[in-house]
């Protein structure tokens, strides 16, 4: 137990947080505007955020890469400026930016950063084992290829046991079966560490995490919410998937006059439907249309959340989903939550 | 403190390993060692021959000594300011720093790494060269245990004070990321003032002054430690030690001062440059 940690609560508290960085000709460049959040111990928090929000600087902060401005932030009741050498020992930030050098093998270089960190390099193989990557322990790491070396940067992050783990795009250049192997490591094995992630693929999201901080550009926190009473709050409960024949056989007006919200993904576009009358309404309007090749109804799921605050939050990056519109997206876009600190 | 040591070993472990996967950088480096040897010894012949009164033993010896001698305690200065470029390209600084590891340990176990392979180089080299040159004389045979000590300390204390400068171009690197041949001027520069190619006092001015820099005094003892067996311009005796500006006082406290001096201004940038958010940039 390290001196001066909290053992309850939070593991993450920010108050206030603004960081500057400095840009050419020493002009600053917030990218941090007080932003607010607590996570308490045990969480599995997602970041949700169009890219260049800010969320892997405030990832930095947290694993004390960065000093923070302003404002108060606390890993684990430890202030990470003033006590930063506790809080190095706790946390561990899995970074897309960490490299290692093409001349060692995987064992050196485990070897090595378990050194760094005070680890023991068998934690990492545990997973390394796990996710089927077994058997490279000699290899060099030039003989690596890029989902490798994506593995082998959440293996040494894993190494550290951390109470807080910062997971920054950990299954990008993952193929399917290895991030399905990854997910299900990851959402057995951490333990009762907190967990924060930024991740793109919804799925990931949906299945490790509990808790989801929404940002949006310019470093501001949106939203901060458990994922239980994000969707009880959801002004919809179905989605409706309608597949249709590529070309223009069903205008964005066609689809548009139907009167619900919708997003158009490829050739398939999702309905966001609040009730069962609404789902009757719609299937009666689309019977006689052509250009369908089918449809499929769901309960909403976290990954339609995610989808729908991604878009919220999304005011200038491009998506590959056209915008939400309907007559429910102004209702449901509620701006009382927003840049509301978290209870 | 256990712990950085323990980093420290590892990581120099680490950078053997890696100098001893790239055959061909170190047989370049044996080869321009051999090239420095046959060059030096040539430019003291010549100069001898047109300046007899420049030292008062053969002038090649004096240059011969002087490479072995710059070689093992300044490799390791420009070895360190490529490696901190590396690890900065290759994102390793994020992850050092997020588990406590200052970038003085890269530079430090960079410059023990290449001390080390230095020495051997130097040793396996230029130590046959003096014999043969000096036809059986130089190195002066060990008189007891004492040379040793002092052939030691005339090594170890300058490779401290160079581990300063390195740890001080640390600094500078963390805030301006490349520092162009900056590094490799204040080497030569360093050379020159320590008495590698002529005495220090020959220098107009500056000269007496730079034959107190802890590199100049190790280097003269270096010297006469080879050639004659005893140094008569060192004897660390504790009052000379504390007298200042004695040759034994610069290699103490001079060294101290500076390696003191340069951590706590690394310190200092490390803070700037995470509160700037460029600590790991590259």
């Amino acid at each position: 137990m390290i001196e001066g940690a909290c053992a309850e609560e939070e593991a993450v508290k920010v108050v206030g947080l603004v960081k500057e960085v400095r840009g050419k000709r020493g002009e600053r460049l917030r990218v941090l505007d007080n932003v607010n959040l607590k996570a308490p111990a045990g969480a599995r928090v997602a970041v949700i955020g169009p890219s260049g929000c800010g969320k892997t600087v405030l990832f930095k902060v947290l694993s004390t890469i960065y000093a923070p401005d302003r404002g108060e932030v606390k890993v684990l009741g430890l202030d990470v400026v003033k006590q930063a050498g506790k809080v190095r020992r706790l946390v561990s930030f899995v970074s897309p930016s960490l490299g290692f050098h093409k001349k060692m093998s995987l064992d050196e270089t485990l070897k090595f950063l378990s050194k760094v960190q005070g680890s023991n390099p068998e934690v990492a193989y545990r997973f390394l084992d796990f996710i089927k990557m077994d058997g490279l322990r000699e290899r060099m790491i030039e003989g690596f290829s890029a989902g490798q070396l994506a593995a082998v940067r959440l293996a040494v992050g894993l190494m550290k046991q951390p109470k807080l783990l910062l997971l920054d795009e950990p299954t990008a250049n993952l193929d399917v079966a290895r991030k399905e192997l990854v997910v299900e490591y990851l959402s057995r094995n951490v333990g009762d560490a907190t967990m924060m992630i930024v991740d793109h693929d919804p799925k990931v999201v949906n299945r490790l995490c509990n808790q989801a901080v929404l940002m949006q550009a310019g470093g501001r926190v949106v939203k901060t919410c458990d994922y239980q009473s994000l969707l009880k709050s959801f002004p919809f409960k179905y989605r409706f998937n309608l597949k249709v024949y590529s070309g223009p056989r069903l205008s964005k007006d066609a689809i548009s006059k139907l009167g619900y919200p919708f997003q158009v993904m490829g050739n398939v576009v999702r309905f966001l439907l609040s009730s069962k009358e609404e789902l009757k309404g719609l299937v009666e309007k689309l019977i006689d249309k052509k250009g369908l090749l089918s449809f499929e109804v769901s309960s909403i799921s976290m990954e339609d959340i995610y989808y729908w605050m991604s878009q919220q939050v999304n005011e200038a990056a491009p998506s590959v989903a056209e915008p939400l519109v309907g007559k429910a997206a102004a209702t449901a876009c509620n701006s009382k939550d927003a840049k509301s600190p978290p209870a | 403190m256990l712990r950085a040591l323990m980093v420290v070993v590892a990581a120099s472990r680490r950078y053997l390993k890696l100098d001893l996967r790239y055959r061909f950088e170190l047989t370049v480096n044996a080869l321009l060692l051999i090239v420095n040897i046959v060059s030096f010894g040539l430019m003291g012949h010549f100069v001898m021959a047109t300046n007899p009164e420049l030292v008062s033993y053969p002038y090649h010896l004096f240059l011969l000594t002087g490479i072995f001698y710059w070689t093992v305690v300044s490799n390791g200065f420009t070895s360190s300011i490529f490696t901190l470029r590396e690890e900065m390209e290759r994102g390793t600084i994020g992850f050092l720093l997020s588990n406590g590891v200052s970038p003085a340990v890269i530079t430090l176990s960079r410059m023990i790494t290449t001390t080390v392979v230095a020495l051997g180089l130097s040793t396996a080299i230029a130590i046959p060269a003096l014999l043969i040159s000096s036809g059986g004389s130089c190195p002066a045979p060990p008189a007891s245990a004492g040379w040793a000590l002092k052939l030691a300390t005339s090594l170890m204390l300058p490779w401290l004070f160079m581990l300063a400068v390195a740890i001080s171009f640390t600094a500078l690197q963390l805030v301006f990321k490349r520092t162009g041949g900056l590094a490799g001027a204040v080497h030569g520069v360093l050379g020159i003032a320590s008495g590698l190619n002529f005495p220090p006092q020959a220098i107009p001015l500056l000269g007496e002054a730079l034959s107190k820099l802890p590199t100049a005094v190790g280097l003269r003892a270096f010297r006469e430690l080879m050639v004659f067996g005893e140094s008569p311009s060192l004897q660390p005796t504790l009052s000379r030690i504390l007298t200042p500006l004695t040759a034994e006082w610069s290699l103490v406290f001079v060294t101290a001062a500076f390696l003191a001096a340069s951590f706590i201004l690394l310190a200092k940038v490390e803070e700037v440059t995470r509160r700037w958010g460029t600590i790991e940039q590259y």
